[in-house]
C-alpha cells in the first residue's frame, strides 16, 4: 500500500502553513498594490486560493488512485488544464456574484484573468508533478522492500534445507554416542563410526530429483535406525518387513528418512519405556506402499508440535506428483500412529 | 561428598560421565535418569548437590524439569546441539558441556564446581531465557499435588497474580507457577495474551465481552463466566489487540 503525502503529517503541516501565508499574501498583495479594501482584498483571496487548495488535493489523491502508465504526462496535462478551468470560472462567477456593485474590481478582475489562470496552472501544474515524483519513488522502495523480502527468503529456505539435511542434533548426538562407545566397547565403535560415515554420504547425495530403489533406500534407512539404535538400544525395537517384488521399485530418496525420524521422533522421544517401529513396504497395482507405525503418548501429542516434519513432505509430495493425499496419517485404538506413503510408479 | 544426579536420556551419554567422574573420589552419583519425570523424583529423594542435567529429552525438556524443582542444585548442562540454549547459558554464564564432552573442558567444569555449588542466580536466569525458545513457549508445565502436567498455552483462560506465584486458570482448574506477572507477559505470545491489568492477564479467545463499569472502569467477561476488571492501559492495550 502506498502511503500519500497528503497522509503524512508532516507534509500536512507545511502544506496548511503555507497555504494560508500565500493567501495573505495574496490578500495583501490586493490591499497594497492595487488598493482595494481588506473586505474585498480577503474575499477573493480566500476563494480563488481555496479552490485552488481543493484542486490540488484532488490531483493528488486522484494521482493516488490512478496513474496511466503511458502519456502520463499527457493525463496530467489534461487534468491540470480541465482543473484549472474549472476552479477559475467557479471563482470568476462567484466572486463577480458577490462584488457585483464594485466596477473597479469587475473591471480589474476581468484584466487580471489570464494571469489567475497561468498561476493557478502553474500550481496545479507543480503540485501535480510532485506528486507523480512521490508515488514513483514510494513504488520503487515498495519494489526494493519486495525483492529484499524475496532475496532474504531464497536464503533462508537454503540454510533451513541445509540444515534439515544434516539434522545437526542427530549428528551431534550420535558422536556423543560413538565417543562413549570408544570407550566401553571400542570394537563396537569402529562399526558405529562406518555406519555413521555411510549415512552422513547417503545423506549428502540427496536430491528430489533423484529416484532410488526400495533396496537402496531401505539400506540407507536401515543405517539411520542402527545408529538410532546404539544410542537408545535399551528401549527402541524395530520392525522392517519388505516384499521381495517391492526392490526394484524406486521413490524420491528424500521422503521415506523425514518419516522415520519423526517416527522416532514421536514414538521414542516422547517417552521412556521401550517401544516399537514397524516399517512395512509392500506394493498394491503399481502404487508403492510405505508404512510406518510408531506409538505416541496421546498426551503429549496435544502439546507438542504438529508434526513439521509432515507438512514438509506433504509440501514435497505435491512438487513432485501434484498430489497432497500420497501422504495419510491415521491414528489407531491403541494409541498407534500410522503414516502411509504412496509413491506411483514410473511407467518407463 | 559432592552427591550428584545424570540425567540423560541416552545410557552411552551417561556412562562417559560417569567415565569422566569415576577420577574425582570426592564426587559420588547417587542417581541416573533417563528423563526429566525420574529426574524430579530423583532430586526430591536424594537432594543432590549437583546434577548434569540434558535438555532435549523425553516428556519434559531439561529446563521444564528444573524449573519444578524448588531447591535448584548446581546444574551442569549437557546438551549436543540447540543454538537457542547455548546462546542462554553463554548470556547468563551458567556451565555447560557440549556432547560429544571433551575432557578437558569437562574438568574445568569440575574444577570450578566449589564456587558454584550454593549458587544458583544464574540457572534461574537461563530458565527464564529458555522460555523464550520456540521450542518451550507454547507450553507450561507445572506440578500439583506431586503430579506433573503440561499445559498448552492455548488451554489457559486468564492468569492472575497470587502471591509470589502466579495462578494459572484453565478448564481443567487452576495451577500455580512461581513465576511473576511480568515474566508471562513477555514470554506468552503478545497477540494471544493480553496483560489487561495488574493482577491479570487474559487469553483473548476467551473474551466474550467487555463493559463499561462505571466511568473510565471497564470489565471483561470471559466465555467461563468470569468477570475481571480492566485498568485504564490494559482498556487501550486490548482495544488495540482487538482492533477496535
Amino acid at each position: 500500500m502506498t502511503t500519500r503525502p497528503l497522509s503524512v503529517p508532516q507534509i500536512q503541516k507545511i502544506s496548511l502553513g503555507f497555504a494560508f501565508a500565500w493567501i495573505i499574501l495574496c490578500a495583501a498583495g490586493l490591499h497594497y498594490v492595487v488598493d482595494f479594501s481588506w473586505l474585498i482584498s480577503f474575499t477573493d483571496s480566500i476563494i480563488n486560493n481555496f479552490l485552488l487548495a481543493m484542486a490540488c488535493i484532488g490531483i493528488s489523491n486522484m494521482l493516488g488512485y490512478y496513474q496511466p502508465k503511458n502519456e502520463r504526462i499527457l493525463y496530467v496535462l489534461i487534468i491540470t488544464v480541465a482543473l484549472t478551468f474549472v476552479i477559475i470560472f467557479i471563482a470568476k462567477y462567484s466572486l463577480s456574484y458577490v462584488f457585483a456593485d464594485y466596477k473597479d474590481y469587475q473591471d480589474f478582475y476581468s484584466f487580471s484573468f489570464p494571469f489567475r489562470g497561468l498561476i493557478s496552472f502553474m500550481c496545479l501544474g507543480w503540485c501535480a508533478l510532485t506528486n507523480i515524483l512521490w508515488y514513483r519513488l514510494e513504488e520503487q522502495s515498495e519494489t526494493q522492500g519486495r525483492l529484499l523480502s524475496a532475496q532474504n527468503l531464497a536464503k533462508e529456505a537454503e540454510l533451513n534445507k541445509l540444515r534439515h539435511q544434516l539434522q545437526p542434533h542427530f549428528l551431534f548426538n550420535s558422536l556423543n554416542s560413538v565417543f562413549a562407545l570408544t570407550m566401553v566397547n571400542p570394537k563396537e565403535a569402529g562399526v558405529m563410526i562406518t555406519k555413521l560415515a555411510s549415512f552422513l554420504r547417503g545423506t549428502l547425495k540427496r536430491d528430489d530429483e533423484l529416484w532410488v530403489s526400495v533396496d537402496e533406500e531401505m539400506e540407507y534407512i536401515q543405517l539411520y535406525l542402527d545408529i538410532e539404535k546404539v544410542r537408545f538400544s535399551h528401549r527402541l525395537n524395530i520392525e522392517v518387513n519388505v516384499n521381495d517384488d517391492t526392490l526394484n521399485l524406486c521413490l524420491p530418496g528424500t521422503l521415506l528418512q523425514p518419516i522415520v525420524e519423526n517416527a522416532i521422533k514421536f514414538g521414542l522421544y516422547n517417552t521412556s519405556a521401550g517401544i516399537t517401529i514397524k516399517i512395512d513396504v509392500s506394493v498394491e497395482n503399481d502404487i508403492l506402499h510405505l508404512r510406518v507405525q510408531n506409538p505416541f503418548d496421546p498426551e503429549m501429542k496435544a502439546t507438542g508440535g504438529t508434526g513439521f516434519g509432515l507438512t514438509a513432505i506433504k509440501r514435497r509430495l505435491y512438487l513432485l506428483f501434484a498430489n497432497p493425499h500420497l501422504l495419510q496419517t491415521e491414528i489407531e485404538a491403541n494409541n498407534l500412529y500410522i503414516t502411509t506413503l504412496k509413491i506411483p510408479q514410473k511407467n518407463d | 561428598m559432592i552427591k550428584t544426579i545424570l540425567i540423560d536420556d541416552e545410557p552411552l551419554a551417561r556412562d562417559i560421565v560417569k567415565f569422566y567422574l569415576s577420577e574425582f573420589k570426592e564426587i559420588e552419583v547417587v542417581a541416573e535418569c533417563n528423563d526429566g519425570f525420574e529426574g524430579l523424583k530423583a532430586i526430591t529423594l536424594h537432594k543432590p548437590d549437583l546434577v548434569f542435567l540434558d535438555i532435549q529429552m523425553p516428556k519434559i525438556s531439561g529446563f521444564e524439569m528444573l524449573e519444578l524443582v524448588e531447591d535448584k542444585p548446581a546444574v551442569i548442562f549437557t546438551t549436543a546441539f540447540d543454538e537457542y540454549a547455548i546462546k542462554a547459558f553463554e548470556v547468563n554464564a551458567v556451565d555447560y558441556l557440549l556432547k560429544p564432552i571433551d575432557k578437558a573442558r569437562f574438568d574445568a567444569a569440575i574444577k570450578k564446581l566449589p564456587s558454584r555449588l550454593n549458587q544458583t542466580e544464574n540457572t534461574e536466569a537461563v530458565l527464564d531465557a529458555a522460555a523464550m525458545s520456540p521450542a518451550q513457549n507454547n507450553r507450561v508445565v507445572v506440578k500439583k499435588d506431586g503430579v506433573i502436567k503440561i499445559i498448552p498455552v492455548a488451554d489457559i483462560n486468564y492468569l492472575e497474580a497470587d502471591d509470589d506465584y502466579v495462578k494459572l486458570s484453565t478448564a481443567d482448574g487452576a495451577f500455580y507457577k512461581n513465576k511473576t506477572m511480568a515474566f508471562f507477559e513477555h514470554t506468552l505470545d503478545a497477540g494471544q495474551f493480553i496483560r489487561i491489568h495488574r493482577s491479570y492477564i487474559i487469553n483473548l479467545a476467551q473474551v466474550t465481552k467487555i463493559e463499561l463499569k462505571e466511568k473510565d472502569s471497564y470489565v471483561v467477561l470471559l466465555k467461563s463466566d468470569i468477570w475481571l476488571p480492566v485498568s485504564k492501559t490494559g482498556y487501550v492495550k486490548l482495544k488495540a489487540a482487538l482492533g477496535l
